[in-house]
């Protein structure tokens, strides 16, 4: 479970004990999910992992075969419409359609809850995904990141509460992503629950307050990207720049743990080291080195912990 | 999480759902958006004007072909080469422009945004065959009712009640398509399947059909050679037959909306059940019955 507070009207989602399976495949294994409003909650997990299947189930698109969910305090079986008004989705591998513009997009979709946008609130929707100077060209001739923004755009168009974004970077250049993290990061400011989807643990650790760790149709660990850190991994390491090969033995001789890195030493140390100590080794040693670095670990550090691999382009690697 | 009105456990979208009139707004929003998309398609652009240069080119060729010296021929005649044009390019034109009309959106993932809004599958279904009839609209009027009007304003209006009475005829049989192309995009999981089917289709109802019949005709001892000073006939079955068929019934309709006595270069007899009456029922119920059939098929599918 993502949150501790349970407080029905500070969780955007509320889903307990959900199931789904394909015959014999449980794609969803009894997943717990608790989500407070206004978090960018990240569903990281590799692929295959039941992520999309779950938000699925939260959308209210697929049926779970049991368990049960509330979004935004209301059932997703039985409120089904009233849930469709406040939620935004952009789905996994949406592409626009080709021989419409950015602006008639919106315009078609905003007519699909019955509105009809006016001058500056069109202007606003552009201004939100940066997409205003591209809001007259044909969707087949923007670029991957901009497809993506429209597809943000329309997830925005009725004006959501709570928005589901499954997958919204894969295939995107670094630059690309880094913009569309932008907009996500705008999302939250605009005091919207965002849930993401993914398989790029930097992208979890950079936009998400909750991660939840999904591997095989389970939740295998949730919190805070630093409530992680601080439960699953108990090492830090502390890099001693351009100290050589010498200095590496001499760490050694003093007791150190500690392995070279070209050029560089990285001590490992324990959570429950005391710091201080360790420094005092490094000072007594008497060794010439260009800097100190202390490096924390990251969340693909608790990934390994926790799933024993690592994720490498969507797939689970030992 | 178990609705009792739930056709299918697993279909997207629509299991929650509850029933409610059809938001015509919605609609209206849906139909735009297929309309613009189809005027901007280049193969349905180029379609169409096809569609109306041959139409002129017909009527204008036709007269040196009857034997008149070259011009514009009369409109009651020239109706029957505009409606063999009609009866091949209108089925492809609505087959074209509707075979990916679900199954494209299920491919690019769009249909699950649009499942996502506020919206109902029939106002998808419903949105969809009325934008793309609306293209419909405009390329058979374009194609048949502007040579129509080049035509009478170099023969005179004689016959224009029936000219009116064919291009209602005209749209209905290229609505026919449009509903049966939206039901094998309904009924497919891609979009080459689709085409495939939809290509599969014309071939059979406007080449493969008459050939099968002609085939059983002449098995079962019949003839297709005219009896000299006899108006030419044939059994009431193969008419009957092709009542069946859209591209068979339009033909008919077309020489009864015209008051023909003959088609095609020799005189026909067409037997008193295949009137307007029957033949745009025909036509009609090919308009109806596969998009609702498609939208039935929608509405329990899992996408």
């Amino acid at each position: 479970m993502s949150a501790t507070v349970e407080d029905a009207s500070t969780l955007a989602i509320e889903a307990r004990g959900l199931v789904k399976t394909y015959g014999d495949l449980r794609a969803v294994d009894g997943l717990d999910l608790l989500v407070p409003k206004g978090i960018i909650l990240a569903l990281l997990g590799p692929n295959g992992a039941g992520k999309t299947t779950t938000v699925e189930i939260l959308e209210g698109l697929r049926q779970s075969t049991s368990g049960s969910a509330k979004v935004l305090g209301q059932d997703i079986t039985r409120s089904y419409e009233e849930i469709r008004q406040v939620v935004g989705i952009l789905p996994q591998d949406f592409e626009p359609f080709d021989r419409l513009t950015p602006r008639e997009h919106i315009r078609y979709f905003a007519g699909l809850f019955g509105r009809s946008l006016g001058k500056e609130e069109m202007a606003q929707i552009l201004a939100s995904v940066s997409l205003q100077d591209r809001a007259d060209v044909h969707a087949r001739k923007l670029s991957g990141g901009e497809k993506r923004k429209l597809g943000i755009a329309l997830a925005l168009v009725g004006n959501p509460q709570l928005v589901f974004l499954d997958e919204p970077t894969t295939g995107l250049d670094p630059a690309a992503r880094r913009e569309l993290w932008r907009v996500i990061e705008e999302l939250r400011r605009e005091g919207r629950t965002v849930v993401l989807t993914t398989h790029y643990i930097e992208e979890a650790e950079a936009l998400a307050d909750e991660v939840s760790i999904m591997v095989r149709g389970k939740i295998v660990a949730s919190g805070s990207p630093a409530s992680l850190l601080d439960e699953y991994t108990d090492t830090k390491d502390i890099r001693l720049v351009g100290v050589g090969s010498e200095g590496l033995s001499t760490l050694i001789e003093r007791g150190l743990t500690a392995t070279s890195d070209g050029e560089d030493v990285v001590i490992q140390t324990a959570a429950t080291d005391d710091l201080s100590t360790v420094l005092g080794h490094i000072s007594q040693a008497g060794l010439a080195f260009r800097d100190v670095i202390t490096e924390r670990p990251s969340l693909e550090d608790v990934f390994l912990t926790i799933v024993g691999a690592r994720i490498e382009e969507g797939e689970l690697k030992p | 999480m178990r609705p009792s009105d739930s056709p299918r456990r697993d279909s997207f979208g629509v299991q929650f759902a509850r029933r409610r009139p059809v938001d015509l707004r919605v609609v209206w929003a849906l139909l735009k958006k297929e309309f613009l998309d189809s005027v901007r398609n280049r193969w349905i652009i180029a379609l169409s004007a096809i569609f109306i240069v041959l139409t002129l080119v017909v009527s204008y060729f036709g007269a040196a072909q009857a034997g008149g010296g070259t011009g514009f021929q009369g409109l009651l005649e020239t109706v029957v080469g505009m409606t063999a044009i009609a009866q091949i390019l209108i089925p492809i034109l609505g087959l074209m422009i509707s075979y990916a009309a679900v199954v494209g959106e299920k491919e690019r993932g769009s249909i699950l945004l649009l499942l996502s809004m506020p919206i109902t599958r029939l106002e998808t279904i419903l949105g969809k065959f009325l934008g793309l009839g609306a293209v419909m609209l405009a390329a058979v009027l374009s194609g048949l009712g502007i040579g129509g009007i080049v035509i009478m304003a170099f023969t005179g209006t004689e016959g224009w009640e029936n000219f009116i009475v064919f291009l209602l005829g005209a749209v209905v049989f290229a609505l026919a398509f449009l509903s049966i192309g939206l039901l094998l995009s309904s009924l497919t999981k891609r979009r080459g399947i689709a085409m495939g089917l939809a290509v599969f289709v014309w071939f059979f109802l406007a080449l493969l059909f008459n050939l099968v019949l002609g085939g059983v005709l002449v098995a079962s001892g019949g003839s297709f050679l005219p009896v000299p000073g006899e108006p030419f006939t044939l059994p009431d079955w193969f008419y009957a037959a092709g009542l069946f068929n859209p591209v068979e019934a339009f033909s008919y309709f077309a020489v009864r909306a015209f008051g023909l006595g003959g088609a095609f270069g020799f005189p026909i007899e067409l037997p008193e059940f295949v009137s307007i009456g029957t033949t745009g029922l025909s036509m009609a119920l090919w308009a109806l019955v596969p998009v609702t059939l498609a939208f039935w098929r929608f509405r329990r599918q899992d996408l």
